[in-house]
């Protein structure tokens, strides 16, 4: 589910990929902040992505000062002096999410890695608390998406729309949290459906075989036929509606009274996701 | 409103071409047919409102008398001799669950290539793609003389090829896909071959 949404670097100018992995850094403190040291071996950028977008909506200037980096004392970084508003949203975002994403896990998986993930899902769960204080919402959000997720798996659900409605209306939702006018939340509320939308199904078309192995629930796997290759069919039948995720998340961003960070925000959508999206489809036949 | 030149984003001093040239990109960014069948139309529309009145008070203010901008405000076809008349104008409205009810409603044997047309408008704007794409298709396969239909479907399907919109410009790679190839090698070899030996070296003995 992680790891999709991030910039196309060989396109951003070079202040730009300081800022994106001075916003990286930034987050790390403010996790390590919030919910210690172990939580910020849980970043990723998609985390970032809501955080600078939460940013973007806001006037005025980010202060990054220069530091080190707790875990590599060589490496100078920078990160933000104030622990800002995008930062605990995000940062929260990320608690809760891993907390219902390990609980899915668990049930999904089998030996090794289900020991795994109960004996992390207590650490998970204090943080998740904590986020939950912070940002009650957010908690209720995931939970809903997590029950009515495993609730449409369960049944068998074949229609593509309506198993990534979860995925899509939760994001949407959280994004949503990044403005109070009430235009831009519309604004934010779509372009999370459709990211969401695309995260899912991205996520799918790269599970697609692992899935079929271990008999795990794949919407592809209603309508793959008898023999098909099924990353081909993955390819084939999913290229189609990114796209359109893409493009509609686009026509969002366009209306966002953004700020600041444009740049960065243009490449995570224009190029970044395409970019993932090529990597995911194009994979060898194994 | 607000400075007109801040909202096109050109600065006091650019000159007409400039200022139309920003007009027109942005004209086709938030043209209303790239958010025809978008849930967030009626923003798009603002914004375009905006973009036209800054223009024509640019133009207005550098010479009397100019052309007023392009207007072409689409309107969503409200059809009252339709059947579907309220459908339609839960869909103008924003009221897209009365109009999913609405369309639920009609039997199987009686949903008609109108019916096909305004369902997938309808899951289009819901999110909903691969299903509004299937019912497109179907009302287009019913009536394929409607350009109503038709040009809704072209639409989602220039979408789904990739051919999203980069109105705003977005830069391109300049370069293509990056990453040096063998003329850039031998000719950087020859260039250090060259300065090496102007310094009384030989970098390659054969050249």
């Amino acid at each position: 589910m992680f790891g999709y949404v991030k910039a196309f670097k060989p396109e951003l100018r070079v202040w730009e990929l300081e800022t994106y992995k001075a916003v990286y850094c930034s987050l790390c403190r403010s996790l390590g902040k919030t919910y210690g040291v172990l939580s910020r071996f849980t970043l990723s950028y998609d985390f970032v992505f809501l955080a600078l977008l939460a940013h973007s909506l806001e006037d005025g200037r980010d202060d990054f000062k220069d530091r080190r980096c707790p875990f590599n004392p060589l490496k100078k970084c920078k990160q933000c002096e104030s622990n800002t508003k995008g930062l605990q949203l995000s940062s929260a975002s990320a608690m809760i999410m891993l907390y219902y994403k390990a609980l899915d896990n668990i049930n999904d998986s089998k030996g090794i890695k289900k020991l795994g993930y109960r004996l992390l899902l207590p650490f998970f769960a204090i943080n998740r608390k904590k986020a939950e204080r912070l940002y009650p919402e957010i908690n209720e959000i995931v939970k809903e998406y997590i029950e009515a997720q495993t609730r449409f798996e369960d049944s068998g659900c074949s229609n593509i729309d309506e198993i990534c409605e979860p995925t899509s209306s939760a994001l949407g939702k959280i994004f949503e949290m990044c403005s109070n006018d009430t235009d831009q939340k519309r604004v934010l509320n779509n372009l999370g459906y459709c990211m969401g939308k695309w995260i899912y199904l991205i996520d799918a078309a790269n599970d697609i075989e692992k899935d079929i192995k271990k008999d795990n629930y794949n919407v592809l796997r209603y309508t793959l036929p008898e023999g098909e290759d099924a990353n081909e069919y993955a390819k084939a039948t999913l290229t189609p509606i990114l796209n359109t995720c893409i493009s509609n998340a686009t026509l969002s961003f366009e209306l966002l009274n953004i700020k600041k960070y444009k740049g960065i925000l243009e490449n995570i959508l224009y190029l970044g996701l395409k970019n993932s999206q090529n990597a995911v489809l194009k994979k060898e036949k194994k | 409103m607000s400075d007109p030149y801040s909202i096109l984003g050109v600065s006091k001093n650019a000159t007409d071409e400039e200022v139309k040239k920003a007009y027109r990109d942005l004209a086709r960014k938030y043209h209303p047919d790239a958010y025809a069948d978008n849930p967030l139309s009626d923003l798009a529309a603002e914004k375009m409102q905006e973009i036209n009145a800054a223009y024509d008070k640019i133009m207005d203010e550098r010479k009397r008398g100019a052309n007023s901008g392009a207007n072409s405000n689409w309107n969503p076809q409200s059809d009252s001799s339709s059947q579907y008349a309220d459908v339609r104008n839960f869909i103008i409205n924003g009221r897209y669950e009365e109009a999913q009810e609405l369309l639920d409603g009609v039997p199987l044997n009686r949903r008609d290539a109108e019916w096909y047309f305004l369902n997938g408008s309808v899951l289009y704007k819901r999110g909903w793609f691969d299903n509004a794409y299937a019912s497109l298709a179907t009302a287009c396969r019913m009536n394929p003389n409607n350009a109503e239909y038709r040009q809704a479907f072209q639409r989602v399907q220039n979408q789904r090829n990739g051919g999203f919109n980069n109105y705003g410009g977005y830069r391109q790679s300049s370069y293509g896909s990056g990453g040096c190839n063998a003329c850039d090698v031998c000719q950087a070899l020859w260039c250090a071959n060259c300065c090496c030996e102007c310094m009384g070296g030989d970098l390659i003995n054969c050249c």
